[in-house]
């Protein structure tokens, strides 16, 4: 009864994750046969500084981008918690980035940050403000990234939070009323505290899709400027699908997946002492 | 027997009957029936023209018939070639092959040499022009692919903008060509915001973009050499290469090149004076061009020391047959079919890409074309002076490296021209001396 999910297991799941690891030990460019490196491949990334600019780039991204999707779904889905006309053309919308193709976002921001002819650069002319140079400026390329990803995600871990929320006991709310607790008092004392598992889950989540940054830099930025949107994904696919380098590619793989597995693991541990 | 064991053994059979036949090469029938295959670049124009070559040849050999098909789709038809390698179904002839991937192709055993067939010489001397005959030289000393096409790198200029702005044509060195930017650079409606430029350089750092700026400038300014030189050492880890990185410096400090990115395309929207590209610019220009809108060319600019001709970089395509040919004489003989005279001309009247073929321009059989289409005479003239790519198989990742210099030095001017030109030869060598060991 098992045997053909254990064979579609083996052929997709294990076979490709234990290729992967032996190219971690070969130099290999598809076509030629491959080379026996030993750790060649470990001792060149450990000295590699676009590898280690790519590491502190994505740090960087999630610092922008978790704590401004968290506060935003958060927000958003208490708003969207309400009974009131067209409410569900409001969560419907706030949900439509999420299902449309990363790609199609990304060049239609990439049209809006446009220095030039942007129009949010339009409209801060227009208020007398200047021209920001938001994807040209080594300053202001990864935030203006994370935003744009912020915007792109945040639909999905609205609805996540508004799941929640629809769980928390109205009498919780009644009986806080009741004692003169005012509205953000009682988002403080109740709200937060019953969703920190939803938080939790929204952390770790954000996280491990931030950590697999692509699609924003490579179709934006390329990595620029001076590589201040290299993420390790983009890294990673020029290495394999541009320079042709499997062994390095793969080995650029399995650290990020041992990275994203003990960032999780920490973000984990310490936001359930916290609950 | 479960659903789902069904659903498996469904799925299985529906790939040995229809996939695996399709991707298997041909087994069942005898060498007499046995089909070349051929593929060439899968833009419209070029498909007619192989159908076109393709349905003589079958007409006049019935015996070695030719299956023709475009490459498949993918990222990049590079890309489409390796998986085909990978899974052994290349063509037996190929017409779209970028140089900078020959090397790796004939490292990894997969080409035939074509300077192995007896006539080769002789069509090879007398097609090809003297200045180009080493240049598509392996490093072991063989030809593994025939020069078919290429697309010389110009600078376009737009006409009414130049002379509104009273700017002579053609701006030879790089002197003449800030004066002019001077001019032509403006701030149009007063907002205190540049909104005419220059010239529009791409500010992307992904690798290929730089065959269009740095690579073609560093190859007019040192006189036609590529990044290597033939001893091995880094060519434009040099005076030359530092004037390149110094002038394209100055473009983004002074404000001539914008340092943004915008959608469309600025030279048609008259965003911009001056365009790099090549040929191929001119049928899209006359599809989208307002009346008004005239244009024409120049080479590229030179340090103003510079004496010499004009160099640019070809962007050639070659021919190539792969060593899964099972009749490589015929492959052979059917690539000396695409490359005849009245070949060239149809490939020039319905694709506009230019054959690269001695005295093009002067040659009796394609006259008539350049009268009637008299903007390409001048890509014509340049193509004794055509530069290609070095026989390498690190060149994706020196032409990277490149970019992040051009990128740290010219766009945000974070290190100086020389620092950027020294650290990017520095890297080119590491990475040339790290992948030999």
């Amino acid at each position: 009864m098992s045997s053909p999910y254990l064979i579609f297991f083996l052929m997709f799941s294990v076979y490709p994750i234990l290729f992967s690891l032996t190219l971690v030990f070969h130099r290999w460019n598809i076509i030629s046969p491959m080379k026996f490196v030993g750790l060649e491949n470990l001792s060149y990334l450990a000295h590699d500084p676009l590898f280690w600019k790519s590491i502190t780039n994505t740090f960087y991204f999630l610092a922008i981008h978790i704590p401004l999707q968290v506060v935003l779904a958060l927000v958003l889905a208490n708003a969207l918690n309400k009974k009131m006309w067209g409410i569900t053309f409001f969560r419907a919308s706030f949900f439509l980035p999420v299902v449309i193709s990363g790609v199609v976002v990304t060049i239609l921001w990439k049209s809006l940050y446009s220095t030039e002819t942007g129009l949010l650069n339009s409209l801060l002319i227009q208020l007398g403000l200047f021209k920001i140079p938001w994807l040209t400026s080594v300053h202001w390329a990864m935030p203006s990234i994370a935003i744009m990803a912020t915007w792109k995600n945040v639909g999905l871990y609205t609805v996540f939070f508004l799941a929640g929320l629809q769980g928390i006991p109205r009498h919780l709310y009644e009986a806080a009323e009741l004692d003169g607790a005012s509205p953000f008092q009682q988002f403080i004392h109740i709200t937060v505290p019953v969703l920190n598992p939803v938080v939790l889950m929204v952390v770790i989540l954000s996280t491990i899709n931030g950590f697999n940054l692509f699609i924003e830099p490579y179709v934006t930025t390329g990595g620029g400027p001076v590589n201040s949107t290299l993420s390790v994904v983009l890294y990673i696919y020029r290495q394999a699908f541009s320079f042709y380098k499997m062994g390095y590619a793969a080995t650029l793989g399995f650290t990020l997946a041992l990275i994203i597995f003990i960032v999780t693991l920490i973000q984990k541990t310490v936001l359930e002492k916290e609950m | 027997m479960s659903g789902v064991t069904k659903i498996l053994l469904f799925w299985l059979t529906s790939v040995a009957v229809f996939v695996i036949p399709c991707c298997s090469p041909q087994e069942d029938g005898s060498e007499s029936e046995y089909k070349l295959t051929f593929w060439s670049s899968n833009n419209s124009f070029e498909i007619q023209h192989a159908r076109e070559i393709v349905s003589k040849w079958n007409v006049l050999y019935p015996d070695h018939k030719v299956r023709y098909q475009p490459v498949p789709e993918g990222r990049s038809s590079e890309e489409v070639i390796l998986a085909a390698i990978v899974s052994k179904s290349t063509p037996d002839v190929y017409t779209n092959i970028w140089p900078g991937v020959t090397q790796q192709y004939v490292e990894a055993g997969i080409m035939a040499r074509l300077d192995q067939f007896p006539d080769f010489d002789s069509l090879y001397t007398a097609r090809v022009p003297s200045s180009l005959h080493d240049k598509f030289r392996s490093k072991d000393g063989g030809i593994y692919q025939f020069p078919w096409k290429c697309n010389p790198i110009v600078l376009y200029y737009n006409k009414r903008m130049v002379e509104a702005a009273g700017v002579e044509v053609p701006l030879r060195t790089y002197s003449e060509f800030f004066r002019a930017a001077a001019k032509l650079t403006q701030d149009s409606d007063g907002d205190g915001y540049l909104d005419r430029w220059m010239m529009d350089v791409d500010i992307n750092t992904e690798w290929w973009h730089r065959f269009f700026d740095v690579y073609t400038m560093f190859i007019a300014a040192s006189g036609g050499k590529t990044l290597v030189d033939e001893d091995g050492s880094i060519s434009f880890d040099s005076s030359e290469g530092i004037q390149v990185f110094d002038f394209l410096r100055q473009g983004f400090e002074k404000g001539y090149f914008p340092n943004a990115f915008f959608q469309g395309d600025v030279f048609l929207q008259q965003k911009v004076a001056l365009h790099i590209s090549g040929p191929w610019n001119i049928s899209h220009l006359e599809r989208y061009r307002d009346d008004d809108f005239e244009y024409g060319f120049m080479p590229m600019p030179v340090p103003d020391d510079y004496q010499g001709n004009s160099y640019t970089y070809g962007d050639p395509k070659c021919a190539g047959i792969f060593n899964t040919s099972r009749n490589p004489e015929t492959a052979w003989k059917f690539l000396k079919f695409m490359l005849t005279e009245p070949a060239d001309k149809r490939l020039l009247e319905l694709t506009n890409q230019l054959p690269i073929r001695k005295n093009i321009n002067s040659n009796e059989n394609f006259i008539e074309y350049f009268e009637k289409h008299p903007q390409y005479i001048f890509f014509a003239d340049m193509i004794p002076n055509i530069v290609s790519v070095d026989q390498s198989i690190y060149l994706q990742e020196m032409f990277d490296i490149i970019s992040q210099e051009f990128d740290a030095s010219c766009v945000q001017r974070l290190k100086s021209p020389r620092e950027g030109i020294r650290y990017a030869a520095e890297r080119c060598r590491n990475l040339i001396k790290r992948e030999e060991l």
